[in-house]
């Protein structure tokens, strides 16, 4: 089976800068307030029968009380707004003006009967857009850390419950500050591995219609550790691209699925077929 | 072994082992004692966060455990450093002003050299992520001179690096400022092409060839 290198990174999902010409918007809240101009620009970035929101990510941070900077390229966390654990909120709040925007927009977007894939992050990269990465890391190694995790995972079931209740087809899932490459494999295979799984299947057990799709990076990651193996699985119409070959598959599958092993980057690729992923117990 | 060293060596282990909590008693320890502070920094804290970076270029220690590290080390810091004594030569050290440019938070990287830039004696002068050019002029009038250390792993972003080369040139800043860039997409032709004066490809060899840079700079004036 051919290695994953990812090449995208997070450019993809930004938004084109012929695109804010187009739709000549001038201020960022033109566009990240406004489900109409949201709906716009994800319409002109639909790839191979898929639409992606270019704005969804760090809404979870904010609805747990970051701060994001709007650009007409995106939102940022420019620093994480709590210095403690325990000054974290309990849930997830949707009442703000870009959430509303956000799920006004995937209403719209779902109605009209688009196929939306919609990017959710994992608990490290959640948790570090919070605190400073330093006190995750130590509260980690400390009780503490399990109580976080599990609180990580509570709001990232809630949002990603909050998100499918308005229409997405799949959930997008990859956490960059989770790679072995930064956290080693230790802390990946013994903490962050396990944590993930437990999540990843809360998701499936609360959303079972909507499959989820893991960041190329991170699968080849598990896959190295040894902690998952794939299984191809290849359309029986004819399709051209990666995109329309995972159309095919949330359009024929019965349960729910975990995928992975390439990219929601690369929807135009010809690439036909889909892997599923399977964790190792 | 005397007590002082003792307690020299356990502040060394407790930023080695990550002892981010106990680290504080051993520092307030070692001041009640009266022994001298910068000596507990220099033979204590910062010999433990010499040896975490060496772990860590040994892949042995990854970021999590470097991060934790620096934690225990500022934590030592902060009981250590208001018992030092001025010294004479404090303002000879050519400060870092160090940051994340505009449009990206990806802080991972510059944290990293944050700390092997503090841990090799630099004054650190970090404004954090997604920081605005006119941010880095500012402090770099401020400063007046020193290092100016930018970061970014998005390619969208790679071009605010030149853009306050440019905004250093127009304030007649550069030739007081040596200019260093890193990051993930970034290289040595990139720099060149930009005009900054160094590119390294990690943390700690952003440390060692800064020393260099330093010298070079503080030599010219």
């Amino acid at each position: 089976m051919e290695r994953f290198i990812c090449r995208g990174g997070t450019d993809a999902l930004s938004l084109p800068p012929y695109l804010v010409e187009v739709m000549s918007i001038k201020a960022p809240e033109q566009l990240h307030l406004s489900s109409t101009a949201m709906v716009q620009a994800a319409r002109h970035m639909e790839r191979s029968g898929w639409i992606r929101l270019p704005f969804c990510n760090t809404i979870c941070s904010e609805s747990l009380g970051a701060k994001p900077v709007l650009s007409l390229t995106g939102a940022r966390v420019k620093e994480p707004p709590y210095t403690s654990p325990d000054q974290h909120p309990r849930d997830i709040t949707t009442a703000f003006p870009r959430m509303s925007a956000l799920l006004e927009a995937l209403d719209d977007l779902t109605a009209s009967g688009a196929a939306v894939a919609y990017s959710i992050e994992g608990p490290f990269t959640l948790l570090t857009s919070l605190l400073p990465m330093g006190k995750v890391f130590s509260a980690l190694r400390k009780p503490l850390g399990q109580e976080l995790l599990t609180r990580a995972e509570c709001w990232i079931c809630q949002y990603a419950s909050l998100v499918c209740a308005h229409g997405v087809k799949l959930l997008s899932f990859a956490d960059p500050v989770a790679t072995p490459d930064i956290v080693g494999d230790r802390l990946f295979t013994t903490v962050y591995a396990p944590c993930m799984k437990k999540l990843l299947r809360r998701i499936q057990t609360e959303n079972p219609e909507v499959p989820i799709f893991l960041c190329g990076k991170m699968t080849q990651c598990l896959l190295d550790l040894g902690l998952c193996h794939t299984a191809e699985w290849q359309p029986h119409t004819a399709c051209v691209t990666f995109g329309q070959a995972l159309s095919v598959f949330c359009s024929q599958r019965t349960g729910n699925a975990i995928l992975g092993h390439f990219c929601l980057n690369l929807l135009d690729a010809k690439h036909p077929c889909v892997e599923r992923i399977i964790f190792e117990h | 072994m005397s007590r002082k060293e003792e307690l020299l060596a356990e502040l060394d282990r407790c930023v080695l082992e990550m002892e981010d909590e106990a680290v504080t008693g051993v520092a307030q320890e070692y001041v009640e004692e009266g022994y001298d502070a910068y000596e507990g920094i220099t033979e204590g804290l910062s010999k433990g966060m010499e040896k975490a970076g060496q772990l860590y270029e040994e892949e042995e220690y990854f970021v999590p455990e470097l991060l934790i590290c620096s934690d225990a080390m500022y934590n030592g810091l902060d009981v250590l450093k208001p018992h030092l004594k001025v010294s004479a030569d404090q303002g000879s050290k050519c400060p870092v002003i160090i940051g994340v440019v505009e449009g990206d938070t990806h802080d991972i990287g510059k944290n990293l050299v944050k700390i092997m830039m503090d841990t090799a004696g630099f004054e650190v002068f970090d404004l954090g992520r997604d920081v605005a050019v006119e941010t880095f002029v500012e402090k770099a009038k401020e400063i007046g001179h020193g290092i100016i250390c930018m970061s970014t792993l998005m390619t969208t972003t790679m071009n605010n690096m030149s853009r306050v080369i440019e905004a250093l040139k127009e304030q007649g800043l550069r030739e007081r400022f040596a200019v260093m860039v890193g990051g993930g997409p970034l290289s040595k032709s990139f720099a060149d092409k930009i005009g900054a004066d160094l590119y390294t490809a990690n943390a700690a060899e952003a440390a060692k060839e800064a020393k260099k840079l330093a010298e070079r700079l503080l030599a010219s004036f």
